[in-house]
């Protein structure tokens, strides 16, 4: 398993002015629901899940994601987004024990 | 006449191509295929991993892997193409896991027994570097070349533990992916990497046990399903699971395998199930 | 003075000449049995490979090389053990938990068949490898027969894809048997 936590993002390589572009990512995390049983101990195995999923772009707000455990291992995400001009997109992350994290990438508008 | 044999051998190459194509993806469940559609999965992030650790890591002598072969890697493109080769520094044929090894503890000052290094190469660094470097190859075709001799003995050696029937099982690896290939263990269906050219998606990331593996860690888990034993069959006892990583019969089967699959696309991080 | 500091080194050498064997030799077993590297580990296993399974060890995999057929299947024949009870054992329960688990979905660390052959039809994880084993014990196939095949296949089918479970010692003979009386019992769910 890669660290947890760990993002990548795609976006496309260049955008033309008002186009409307898909930002995928995926982020590695384990996403227990707290329900599951640790099979050798019988103990449950603590909740550990991504909470809120924060896309920003050039400092403005995009969009919020609010997950829950329901979501899969190692979630895929996905949105699209109309650019007008170059930037930077930032995305903020953060699970229920506290980690939080951040990744952005570049989309060049010309 | 003549038209019609062109148009038949077209029709055969091009079943060859499409069966060559869907042999990975057939055996997969149908969320992991909508995942290799949207061409992401979180075999992804074992490159960019890989990627800081290539600038990150400095050894003893302050030197990065970057220092070296570029800073996006530009002098190791088509570099695992080849590979497994024989090194002239090295003295000896290595695959990506041993190469990568050899680099740190020859020019970057690790020490090789160091068990804090030994650990960390294991537990952490070793599979994402790989990944990434494996994937500064994608789209070029495998062409390893067994230009040498040692490559040409490894080579016969592996060809020959393809077929080596041992154990307590009476198993070889030609059992099961040469004789059996198309056939299900259980539900799992078997593939002819032999035939197939299955080499071109590892290292792959598997889905259920969220771990990704290179092709060393394959070939040694594999060699866990021979029940291999030391003295007389006595599970607890005397099962021998794996051969030790970077051993000369772990590549010699890589070697093996890789050659068969001369010609065809690297696409890395693959996708299993 | 010198004399004695002399003496003293002379004595001391001679101690550490005389222990050297004696630490040896109480160590030696133990680091042959023990200390085996993976490698030598490995290197051991490899090489326990057997006459016959190096005769299968061509590429055509299911056709051994360098040995008659028939000598083959005589000298694989008179390695088969019978146990005391006879072939047909008494304990089914034991059988069926060797051949595969219900409970577990078919699972078993030792007999394993379902990987290789269906059944028992509640089970539907098993392989295509081998034929299907549903109304085995309708078959009229002698049971003597069905417990050569499990011993050690290679009696039958030379160089088969079927492990020799007797002959490694993975099955013990009256575990076989059991094995044995579920496969040809009326009531097993095979033969249902």
């Amino acid at each position: 398993m890669a660290t947890i936590g760990r993002a990548v993002v795609r976006v496309p390589k260049s955008a033309s002015k008002g186009e409307v572009v898909k930002i995928q990512m995926v982020i590695t995390h384990p996403m227990e629901t707290g329900l599951r049983k640790d099979k050798k101990t019988g103990q449950l195995i603590p909740a550990h899940y991504i909470t809120k999923v924060e896309f920003l772009f050039n400092g403005k707000k995009v969009t919020t994601l609010h997950t829950g455990a329901g979501v899969s291992k190692n979630p895929y995400f996905a949105i699209k987004m109309k650019v007008t001009e170059s930037g930077t997109l930032t995305i903020k992350y953060e699970d229920n024990k506290g980690g939080k994290w951040e990744k952005s990438a570049e989309i060049n508008v010309s | 006449m003549k038209r019609k044999a062109i148009l038949a051998s077209a029709l055969v190459a091009g079943g060859a191509v499409f069966t060559m194509a869907m042999a990975q993806e057939e055996q997969l469940p149908t969320h992991l295929k909508e995942l290799l559609e949207l061409g992401m999965h979180p075999g992804h992030a074992f490159i960019d991993e890989g990627k800081d650790y290539y600038h990150s890591i400095k050894g003893a002598n302050g030197k990065t892997c970057a220092s070296c072969h570029g800073q996006d890697g530009e002098k190791l493109q088509g570099a695992y193409a080849k590979m497994p080769r024989y090194y002239k520094d090295l003295d000896r044929v290595a695959d990506i896991d041993t190469r990568i090894k050899g680099c740190m503890t020859k020019y970057m000052g690790f020490d090789a027994k160091d068990k804090k290094f030994k650990k960390d190469f294991d537990k952490k660094w070793r599979v994402p570097l790989a990944t990434y470097v494996a994937s500064l190859s994608n789209g070029q075709a495998i062409s390893v070349q067994l230009d040498d001799p040692q490559e040409k003995e490894m080579y016969k050696y592996g060809e020959q533990l393809w077929y080596m029937r041992v154990g307590a099982r009476d198993f070889s690896c030609g059992i099961c992916h040469t004789v059996l290939a198309g056939k299900r263990i259980r539900l799992q269906g078997l593939p002819d990497p032999v035939k197939n050219k299955l080499y071109t998606h590892w290292p792959a990331y598997r889905f259920g046990s969220d771990r990704m593996w290179t092709m060393e860690d394959r070939v040694r888990s594999c060699f866990k399903a021979y029940f291999l034993y030391t003295k007389q069959w006595d599970e607890k006892k005397d099962w021998v699971k794996k051969p030790p990583a970077h051993s000369d019969w772990v590549i010699a089967l890589e070697l093996y395998m890789k050659h068969a699959a001369n010609g065809a696309t690297i696409e890395v991080p693959g996708l299993l199930r | 003075m010198k004399k004695f500091l002399f003496t003293g080194v002379i004595l001391g050498t001679g101690l550490l000449v005389a222990c050297q064997p004696a630490a040896q030799q109480a160590e030696a077993p133990k680091a042959e049995e023990k200390k085996l590297s993976a490698k030598e580990k490995f290197e051991i296993a490899l090489a326990n490979q057997d006459k016959y399974q190096k005769a299968c060890s061509n590429p055509n995999q299911l056709v051994p090389e360098g040995i008659d057929l028939e000598t083959f299947k005589k000298e694989m024949l008179a390695t088969v053990k019978f146990p005391e009870g006879g072939v047909v054992g008494k304990d089914i329960a034991k059988g069926e938990k060797l051949f595969g688990d219900p409970k577990k979905g078919g699972k078993s660390r030792r007999g394993n068949c379902y990987a290789c052959h269906c059944g028992d039809p509640q089970i539907i994880a098993c392989g295509n490898i081998g034929p299907s084993l549903r109304g085995y014990g309708k078959r009229g196939i002698d049971p003597k027969d069905t417990y050569i095949r499990i011993y050690n296949s290679w009696a039958v089918n030379p160089c088969s894809v079927m492990p020799r479970l007797g002959y490694h010692g993975v099955l013990k003979p009256e575990e076989i048997a059991d094995i044995v009386a579920y496969m040809h019992d009326p009531n097993s769910p095979l033969n249902k």
